[in-house]
This record gives structure tokens, sequence and C-alpha cells, in this order.
């Protein structure tokens, strides 16, 4: 049971710097995601509350207590590692019950037998406890370290990339699992992952760090809905988001967008948007229109555009949809019975209010009202 | 075409190799041979390509020689001596090196460390022949024994950080994360690991001490007295006795050649980074 | 704030100190020596007959142009280019033919035991097998050569000893280089040999467009320690010709060797130390170039 707070993190490695001014808190019992692509800091982050890496500026409270030069034996956190970290001259038994038998715990040797079988039965690995790890499967190897983490009773649980060396059908479903094992309720988990589907599908609040700094932190829906830039609007999300180069340009009474690589068009936006761009403010936004808010079809009072198409895949539950319209090409997402060939002239729209806009300069959202 | 050229080549090719074998094979047969026979029968022209008569008393003899058992036992005393000290304090530099190389001092350091291993050592015999001689110490274990250690170090620094280097750091991170303390971690998990490429490293100092022959020559040889030294004085002088010669270099080269045998697998490495000998 | 440090659990100096002890034995072994001789190099020293006599130049200038010394260097030429030349030829060429022509592992395997016997012989022992496989009268090699009807060799005669210093120093170390390409041809990709033979390229030009090149810093490194070793190569001289006859075969360690531990010369041959010892340093320094470079691929990939 733990409340977690950083505050004004700062990490360098030498003169590269791993995390700038990162602060979020974590509630007790909450399942915290950092979430942003390889070489974000997520790792970093979990590296610094584990204990093994001490913060260049900033401090770290667990329970309101000031644990930045605390070592890692002296915090009550439990890791598992990306690469698993398994100790390979010692047996499955030996390994999940190696933190239960560390000095200074002094667990009877029946008590860490019991729990290391519980937990090995709880994660189906009880058949592997007298081999070596390298005699199991990547997915075995995984509830190992998972194992490992779970025997003890930690304050903290800190989950490194636990599903990201699998194939996605165990992925999947071991994210059941993850839902399901009663463990992971209410103790504190930071949960580091590079997927957005688990992210969203596993975590309470999400923190999506790119580049070392916090770039949004939110309930999964909000992350998915709102994004606070075009960074998050990017990770989240499959198949990307569109990302459109537009000028902003007076058609009459009407502000529209006007795409920079096919000048021809005028995108239509919604009256809010209008009244933004109105005082000339953004001579240029980025357009961002996520595939299923792009439509085939015609429906009065949309502004229809004639497309052509490009390529077209069925992924078994979706369609998806490259459709050119004059030099733009955008990804479009459809039901699977459709059907399209290459070159075949549609006609397509854009649902306008589910339009994002966001600076050119910075790619922070722009917001209106 | 190139099927018949390639076949050509092929033929040469194992021709080569034969020759090469029996290049390589021959003198040690020859040793072999020769040290299961009478003096006789050594002497003898043309020359026996097996012993007429088998015998084991030129090895007997060897053995029941006092200059040849104290000789090997000096040179077991002086190897095994050098390679505890070498083992140990490279093991630590090799630690550091490995995981803290900046705190360590760096890669010009490791590799100063590694040209000494290489300076020709003819450049440090005649200094420390001096200094010995004026402190008594020639004649003594001693003067072997820090001369052996000091060109066995860099050769065990430099292969410990490789292996320690080899232990991924989340292994040791995971045992600190499990409530272990650095040094706990060190001996739960790191040395566990490290344990057969230190088993390489021991014997590779142990062999350099237990074959040197120029350090000895000119720093011991009356009280003290490795066998290599004593095996030329066998073989010198008129009407050698040159099946003890043999039995005697077989007693010798053995017990390299078994151990290598048996720890091959961890020595490859070693070789292929080219710091074997010295 | 600023906190000093990347580690919470080892301090600063804990690596340093792991190091200090190596350091320390490292370090005092190599300044005394260094300095002593420098010093020598510059006097006039017998420790039998008296104390150091400053005496500038003169020993450099003596040895440079002292004819046994001359003679030595070119006994090292043509031990580097006869000795250590075949040694990588053969070397390179045994490693290729084992890898290509021997598919069976343990075959394979039995004939690295093989090859590398000779190097895990002392040196001394080495020479000593030597004397008696060459020896004139007795040793086998003329007697097989007198068997097949050939010219015997006066073997450790003016003009074969040198020849018969480098014939045990072949057999003795044709295996490192031979290891050091083996293990390196094993490990080259597959790949690279397939995607090769799909483009129809014939043996020779695998061997020369793929093969050696992908292994050159290995063969230059495998060069460099045979090469620098060619300046430690006293003990087979010491056992098998003692420099003889007439100095036919000595080399310039061998003989700063004689001068200082024999004949206590010790100017002379701290001099001499110190020119073979420039020598080397040269070959150290692009052993290290190769060393960093092959780390560096190794960590690449």
């Amino acid at each position: 049971m733990a409340r977690i707070r950083f505050e004004n993190i700062t990490k360098k490695f030498g003169k590269t710097v791993a995390l700038k001014d990162v602060s979020f808190d974590v509630d007790d019992g909450e399942f915290f995601v950092l979430l942003g692509p390889s070489g974000a800091g997520k790792t970093t982050t979990l590296k610094l509350l584990a204990g093994l890496y001490k913060p260049t500026e900033g401090n770290i409270f667990i329970n309101d207590k000031n644990v930045s030069e605390d070592p890692p034996y002296n915090r009550n956190v439990a890791m598992t590692f990306e690469s698993y970290a398994l100790y390979p001259h010692l047996t499955v038994f030996e390994n999940i019950a190696s933190p239960l038998k560390a000095p200074g715990r002094n667990i009877p040797s029946k008590e860490v037998k019991e729990r290391v079988e519980r937990v090995a039965r709880m994660l189906k690995i009880d058949q592997l406890l007298d081999r070596k790890p390298a005699e199991a499967s990547g997915g075995q190897k995984q509830r190992i370290a998972l194992a490992r983490t779970m025997v003890r009773e930690p304050d903290i649980y800190l989950l490194d990339e636990p599903l990201s060396h699998l194939d996605a059908k165990i992925r999947y479903e071991l994210r059941q699992e993850f839902h399901r094992l009663e463990a992971l309720k209410g103790v504190t988990t930071v949960y580091v992952t590079h997927d957005y589907v688990e992210a969203l599908s596993l975590g309470d609040r999400i923190l999506m760090l790119d580049h070392g700094e916090v770039q949004q932190i939110g309930k999964p829906r909000e992350i998915y809905e709102d994004p606070a830039n075009i960074r998050v609007a990017k990770q989240v999300g499959q198949p990307d988001i569109n990302i459109v180069e537009c000028v902003t340009r007076v058609e009459g009474e009407k502000i529209v967008l006007m795409p920079k690589n096919e000048p021809t068009i005028n995108i239509e936006i919604s009256d809010e948007a209008q009244a933004a761009f109105r005082n000339n403010t953004y001579p240029e936004v980025l357009l961002g229109i996520r595939p299923q808010f792009i439509k085939v079809g015609e429906i009065p009072g949309s502004q229809i555009f004639d497309g052509r198409v490009d390529v077209y895949q069925v992924l078994g539950s979706e369609g998806v949809l490259n459709v050119e319209i004059g030099d733009l090409n955008l990804i479009a997402l459809t039901s699977p019975e459709d059907r399209y060939t290459h070159g075949e002239e549609i006609k397509v729209y854009f649902l306008k209010d589910r339009f994002y806009f966001f600076s050119p300069e910075n790619g922070e959202r722009i917001r209106f009202s | 075409m190139s099927q018949k050229r390639f076949s050509l080549i092929r033929t040469l090719g194992i021709i080569f190799m034969i020759t090469y074998i029996v290049f390589i094979a021959f003198p040690i047969y020859w040793q072999l041979n020769t040290s299961f026979k009478h003096i006789g029968e050594v002497r003898k022209i043309p020359p026996t390509f097996f012993p007429k008569h088998f015998t084991l008393s030129p090895y007997i003899n060897v053995m029941n020689n006092p200059m040849a058992r104290k000789s090997i036992y000096d040179s077991l005393i002086i190897s095994i001596t050098t390679t505890l000290l070498s083992v140990l304090i490279g093991s630590l530099a090799g630690y550091a090196f490995a995981r803290y190389p900046k705190y360590a001092g760096g890669e010009n350091l490791s590799f100063w460390m590694l040209s000494v291993r290489m300076f020709p050592p003819i450049v440090f015999i005649l200094p420390f022949f001096f200094i010995f001689n004026n402190l008594g110490l020639t004649d003594t274990y001693f003067s072997l024994i820090v001369m052996y250690f000091t060109f066995n170090l860099p050769l065990s620094v430099w292969l410990m950080m490789m292996f320690f280097g080899d232990i991924p750091r989340e292994l040791e991170e995971a045992a600190y994360v499990d409530g272990y303390k650095p040094f706990r971690a060190f001996f739960k998990v790191t040395l566990p690991l490290v344990l057969p490429g230190m088993v390489s490293v021991v014997m590779l100092c142990w062999i350099f001490a237990w074959n040197e022959f120029l350090f000895a020559n000119v720093l011991v040889g009356t009280r003290v007295k490795t066998f290599p030294l004593v095996i030329p004085t066998f073989a010198s002088g008129s009407s050698i006795l040159w099946n003890q010669v043999m039995a005697f270099t077989v007693i010798a080269m053995l017990p390299p050649i078994i151990l290598f045998i048996i720890l091959r697998r961890y020595m490859i490495r070693g070789l292929s980074l080219g710091v074997v000998k010295g | 704030m600023s906190r000093k440090g990347e580690d919470i659990l080892v301090k600063r100096y804990v690596p340093f100190l792991l190091v200090l002890p190596a350091f320390i034995v490292l370090f005092s072994v190599t300044i005394f020596p260094t300095i002593w001789s420098l010093y020598m190099s510059f006097h006039q020293y017998n420790p039998i007959i008296g104390k150091p006599v400053p005496v500038g130049w003169k020993n450099f200038n003596y040895i440079l142009h002292w004819d046994r010394f001359q003679n030595s260097v070119v006994h090292l030429f043509y031990y580097l280019l006869f000795g250590v030349g075949i040694e990588m030829i053969l070397g390179i060429t045994v490693a290729l033919l084992l890898y290509e022509l021997i598919k069976s592992e343990k075959i394979r395997l039995l004939l690295l035991v093989l090859f590398i016997i000779p190097m895990m012989i002392p040196p001394s022992i080495v020479g000593t097998l030597w004397r008696f496989l060459l020896d004139p009268f007795s040793g086998v090699v003329n007697t097989i050569l007198s068997m097949l009807h050939l010219p015997v060799v006066d073997w450790f005669g003016s003009k074969m000893a040198l020849a018969s210093l480098i014939i045990a120093d072949i057999w003795e170390w044709t295996s490192l280089p031979l290891m050091i390409i083996y293990s390196g041809r094993v490990s080259l990709p597959q790949s690279v040999y397939e995607a090769a033979w799909v483009d129809g390229a014939s043996q020779w030009t695998i061997l020369r467009r793929i093969t050696l090149p992908m292994l050159k810093e290995l063969i230059a490194i495998a060069l460099i320690i045979r090469f620098m070793d060619a300046y430690k190569f006293i003990d087979k001289v010491t056992v098998m010709t003692q420099g003889g006859p007439g100095g036919a075969s000595e080399l310039p360690s061998y003989l700063a060797y004689l001068v200082g531990a024999q004949q206590f010369n010790m100017g002379v041959a701290s001099a001499m130390t110190w020119i073979i010892g420039l020598g080397s340093i040269i070959v150290i320094m692009l052993f290290v170039k190769f060393m960093k470079k092959v780390l560096k691929s190794q960590k690449i990939a």
C-alpha cells in the first residue's frame, strides 16, 4: 500500500538527459501505466522508483517519505525487468524464492515453499519449478519473472514491458489474466509499455512519456479522445492518426483549411474552430483526423470529397482503406464487409466535429473555449 | 568445369592438411616413443618407430631423481601462489572496469594495464635482477612470484573484465530489488555466473607460471629451480639419456594439456583475445 | 539542487578502490625499471666492478655500431619474414581448410586440441625436443633423410642454426594465428556466404572479397601478437643454440640478456632494452588500435 510522488525529477547519464523535469503522483492501489515509444525514459523512471538509479535533480516520495537516496533493498518494491533478469544458474523455484530468502526477511523455509508454490500455481508454472529458466519458453519466462515479483508483499509493483516479448495471442491471454490477478488489485502498480492497447486496457491512469518529458497524464479515455499534443495522438491509436499540414484561409464567410500539398481543396471545419481561427492567430495548423472518422459515401450536410482507392486491406474485424483525395493520401477504417478495388472512384466525407488541430511549431493541441 | 577445378583444390587442400597434421603430431609422437624405450634402443640406428621393449623405467628414474622432484615441487608452489594472487586482484579490477568503467579509470587505464603484459620481458628483467640482488632476494620463491604475478595480472584483469561484462547488469539489479545488498548480490548472482570464465583465467595464469623460462633463468637457479630450468640441464653434456629427458618432458607437459582438454571451451575465448601468452 | 553520481548502490570511490591494488602493482613494477634502465643506459656500470659512471650517449653509439647487434637485427628480420610470415600464412590456410574441408564437429575439435598442444608445452621443452629431433648425429630427422638417401643437414651449424630455431618456432606458434582465425571464421554469418553463392561467386572470389576482408582485424591482431613475440624470443635460443655458433642465431633480446645477465654490463644492456622497448611500443600501439576496433564491433553486434 503506497502513494508515490515524483517531484521535478531530472535524470542525466553523463551528458545525455534521460528525464527532464518529470512530475506525477500515483494514488494508493492505483494501476498506473507509463506509455511511450522506446527511448522515452520509461525504464529509467521505473529504475528510479526501484532505487537502482539516483535522480540528478528532484525528489521521489513513497508514502510522503523522501526515498531519493534510499537503495533498492531498503524500499519495499518489487520489479520485473523487460529482459526478465532471471538467474540462469538457479532453478525456477530458487528464482521465485529469491526475494523471500533475502537477508533480513527471515521467512521460515516452509512458508517460502508454500508461497512459491501458490504463486506458481496461480501463474500456471508449477510444473517448471525444478527446471532452469533456460528450459522455459518465452511466455513461461515471463510468468517466472512475474512470479518472482508477486511472491512478495511489496508496497509497489514495478512492471517493465511484461508482455512485450510475447506473441499476440499469449499477450492477449496474459492481459486478461492481469485483470483477474487478485494480487495486483489493491497494490500500487506502475506498468511500463509501448503498446497503447495494453495501456488503455489495463491502466487506471496513463502517463504518456516521450523524449524524457511528460506529454500527458490522464484516464485512458482522456488520453485517447483528448490528446494533449501530436505525439500523444500519434502514439495512441491504430492505424496512425492522419496528419494533414494546412493553411487557414478565408473563403467567403467561412474559414477553411487548405492542405499544403493539395491546394485545390478546402476542408470545412466546425463553427467553433472557425471562430478560433478567425483572427488569423493560426495561419497554419496541423489537422489530425483519426481513421475511423473518415467515412466512405455521402450524407446530406457533409462536405463530400472525390476520392480514389489506393490500397485496401481487410484485417479480420475491420477494413483499412488508403484513399487518395488529389495528392492527399489518407487512411480510413471501414467495415470488413466492404470491398474496394485499386483505382475505384469513391465519395468520402469527414466527421468534422472530431477533428484535432495542432500547432505546427510545437505540436501542442489547439483548443477552443 | 568448375566441378573439376573444385575437386583438384579439395585434393590439394587435403594433402596440405595431412602434411600439417604430420608436422605437428610427429614430434609429439617421437617424444612419447622415445620415452618408453631403453637407452640402448634410443641410440640404435636406424631408429625404431615403436618401442621394441616397452618400458616405464625412464619415468620411474625421473620420478626418483631428487632434482627433478624438487623442480616439479618448486614449479607447483610458484605457479599456484601466482595464480591465486593474479586471479583475486585481477577479478577486483576486472569487475570495476566492467561495471563502472568511468569511475574505475576508463579505457585508457585498462589498455595501459594490458600494454604492460605486451612489453618484452627483457625490459624488466635487468632492473629486477639488480634490485632483487641488492635485497638478497634472488634465488627465492618471492622473486619469481612477484614477476609472474605482474605479468599475469594484465591478462587476468582483461579477461575478467570481459567475463564480467558478459553478465547482464540487470541480473544484479534484480537481486538488489529482491533485497540483497551489493556484496551479497555479488555472491548470489555474479560470482556463480563468472566462475567458468574465472576457471579459464586460473588456467591461463597457471600455465604461464608453469612454463616460464626466462625470468627463472635469471632470477633463480640454485636453491630454487623450476622444471623448465632443470630439463635443459638433463639434456646437456655427452651421452644424454634422451629417454629420461623425454619422459621428464612428458610428465611436465601433461598437467597443462589435461587441464586444457577439460577446460578448452572456456579457453578458446581467451585465445581469440590473443593475450594468452607472455 | 543537483546530486552527484549515478549510482545509489555503490559509492563513487569503490570502483577506484577495486582497481587500486592492480594499479599499484603494475605501476610500481613498471615505473622502477623504466627509471632505472633509463638512468643506466647513460652510464657504464658493472655491479661486480664498481659504481655507475656517466658516459652520455656512448652506450647507444656503441650498440648501433656493434656488428653483433647489427647481425642480431638482421636475424630478427629473417625471423619475422620466415618465422612469423610462414606462421601467419600457414595458420590462415589451415584454419580456413579446417573449416571448409572438415564438417564433423568431433574431428574438428580433435584436430584443434592436437594443434594447440605445441602452444601448451613450455618453450624450454620445445627447444629440448627439437634439439633432440634435429641432432645432427642421432636425431630422427637426419636419420630419415639418410634413409631416403637425401643429404643430411648440420642443423646447428652456422648456416642452419637460425633456420632450426625458426622451424621449432613455427611448430610451436602456428596454432596461435590458426586458433584466432578459426574462431573468427566460425563466427562469420552464414547468410553472407549464401548471398555470394546465389550471386554465383567463385570460391576464390569469396575468399578474397568476403572471408579475408571480414577477418582482417583478427589477422592483424594475430600478426601483431606474433610480431611482439619476436622481441621476446629468448628461451628457445638459450636452450637450442645459445646464440651460436659464433652469434649465427642471436636475436636482439637474447643479446641484451647475454650482455646484462651474463656479462653484467648493465649500461649497454639497458640501452639495448630501450632500443628494443621503443621498437615494441609502436607495435603495441598498433595492437591497442586494432583491439579497440574489434571490441567496438563486438559491442555493436
